[in-house]
């Protein structure tokens, strides 16, 4: 068999791409849509970096075959921010410094987005835990783990 | 780096699935949620020419009450789900441990109960990309003749790291097989075989489909403990649970010592049971029932942690577990 035809809806567009069944989610948001925010790190699970949410929830991107998506409701961090407004963990992280390099934020901040939405006032021990499986080789994680806090004093901070 | 080329069948069905599974038999590789068999694949370690994907079957990831006593646990069920039903917090609190303990909560969305449980074994010499195993010989994990971790093993020592299995086999959990000849259901602790190269019973033509524990009586109590070297992303280094059963007087009527990431699959000690059953368990008597347990583990220098070093978690994780579920202060 060649390749399958799928429709995604991404940041609530409608995309139709052709790919085969070993494509992964996170090549055809980078190479076929141009949806560069979506990080290549560990392509193995670990590191978070690809994380996007499928139908309000963090998944690994790198580990989901584009295939099994197919009409799911897929958000990048490009399609966070509501018009001109960022989203509020969005407007936490540049405003508490949480961002260095800048090449985890995008994982980091859709798993802090998620993880508001399942628990709205988080202890910090809970906010560690929720990013745990996001790796930043710069901050110390401190900043992140302020502004996810600051976020969650936010009303809809944990909007998707 | 592109994962290798293959076709994916996305059965609506289980009986679908059992049709295609039966079909093609040699080449095809089931995916539940996709954590242990994408990265696998990626290594070169899995090349299947067909991925059948039963996360796409209906009605396959419910957590019900099941038949006399027990809760019935979907194969598709996420970690997630486990974590958060309310069935399983209320009468299987140690699972709920267990299932935090793995990688971290952002993955339990994909990982599913039974993907978990179906873990292949792992090695620090295998579990490594094709540029790595090209400049060894092949082990016999990877259908060769030697064994790096053990000079002049004759058998392979890839270790079991599924953190479930322990305390599911403790809550004597069992397994539902289907088939096209029709469905088993076998004790969790059958359904290991203690092979390094594989370590369960699932037949080729097989899907697991649920995970059935009895609900536990008001004095039944289970502990869990893992140890592993980061919280966020390691595999266990060694890991126990425990369930002991006292009457009214204290006696301890019923115990099981289960232990996990030490072998080729997880490890159940009748012997340091019976030094618990029958007593009213002290300190002492736990200490002794630990000091026995490690006469049945033989971990080898195949992980991130050191085989004397996982012998001494051992001893420590069984005196934690049995302290922590008879109520005795000194475990730690």
């Amino acid at each position: 068999m060649g390749d399958r035809s799928i429709k995604l809806i991404v940041n609530g567009y409608s995309y139709n791409v052709s790919v085969p069944a070993e494509t992964t989610l996170l090549e055809v948001l980078r190479e076929e849509l141009q949806l560069t925010g979506t990080k290549f790190g560990c392509d193995t699970g670990e590191c978070g970096a690809c994380t996007v949410l499928i139908d309000g929830r963090p998944f690994r991107s790198c580990m989901t075959l584009a295939v099994e998506v197919e009409g799911k409701r897929i958000t990048t961090i490009e399609g966070l921010a509501n018009g001109g407004e960022l989203h509020p963990v969005q407007k936490k992280f540049v405003e508490l410094q949480a961002i260095q390099c800048g090449f985890c934020s995008p994982g980091m901040i859709l798993t802090a987005v998620a993880f508001l939405g399942e628990n709205p006032k988080p202890t910090r021990q809970e906010v560690r835990r929720a990013i745990s499986g996001n790796i930043c080789r710069c901050t110390g994680y401190q900043k992140i783990v302020e502004a996810v806090i600051a976020a969650s004093k936010i009303n809809g901070g944990g909007r998707k | 780096m592109h994962l290798p080329h293959f076709e994916i069948t996305e059965p609506r069905t289980l009986d679908d699935a059992l049709l295609v599974l039966s079909d093609h038999e040699d080449r095809i590789m089931i995916k539940a949620g996709g954590t242990a068999l994408i990265p696998a694949m990626r290594l070169g370690l899995a090349n299947p020419d067909r991925v059948l994907n039963i996360s796409t079957i209906s009605d396959m990831d419910k957590i019900d009450r099941h038949r006399d006593n027990c809760i019935s646990i979907g194969a598709n069920s996420s970690l997630f789900q486990v974590r958060q039903s309310s069935i399983i917090k209320e009468n299987f609190p140690a699972l709920v441990d267990a299932v935090k303990s793995i990688s971290s909560p952002s993955l339990h969305h994909s990982s599913s109960i039974a993907g978990n449980i179906c873990q292949d074994c792992r090695c620090i010499y295998y579990n490594q990309s094709l540029t790595w195993r090209a400049l060894r010989s092949k082990c016999f994990k990877a259908a060769g003749k030697t064994c790096h971790a053990v000079s002049n093993g004759n058998k392979c020592s890839a270790v079991y790291r599924g953190d479930l299995a322990p305390v599911l086999i403790s809550m004597s959990a069992s397994v539902v097989l289907a088939s096209f000849k029709g469905k088993r259901e076998i004790p969790l602790s059958q359904f290991f075989k203690s092979n390094g190269i594989w370590p369960n019973t699932l037949g080729p033509a097989e899907i697991l489909t649920e995970v059935v524990i009895p609900i536990p009586k008001s004095n039944l109590k289970v502990t869990f403990e893992k140890v592993r070297i980061r919280s966020s992303l390691d595999y266990a280094i060694a890991t126990g649970a425990v369930s002991v059963t006292t009457d009214s007087e204290g006696t301890c009527t019923d115990c099981k010592i289960v232990l996990g990431a030490l072998g080729p699959g997880p490890i159940e000690s009748f012997e340091a049971e019976k030094i618990i059953v029958g007593t009213i368990p002290d300190l002492a008597i736990c200490k002794r029932a630990a000091k026995e347990v490690i006469n049945k583990i033989h971990p080898v220098a195949n992980t991130e942690s050191t085989p004397e070093h996982r012998i001494e978690l051992a001893e420590f994780i069984v005196v934690r577990c049995l302290c922590k579920a008879l109520g005795i202060g000194g475990g730690d």
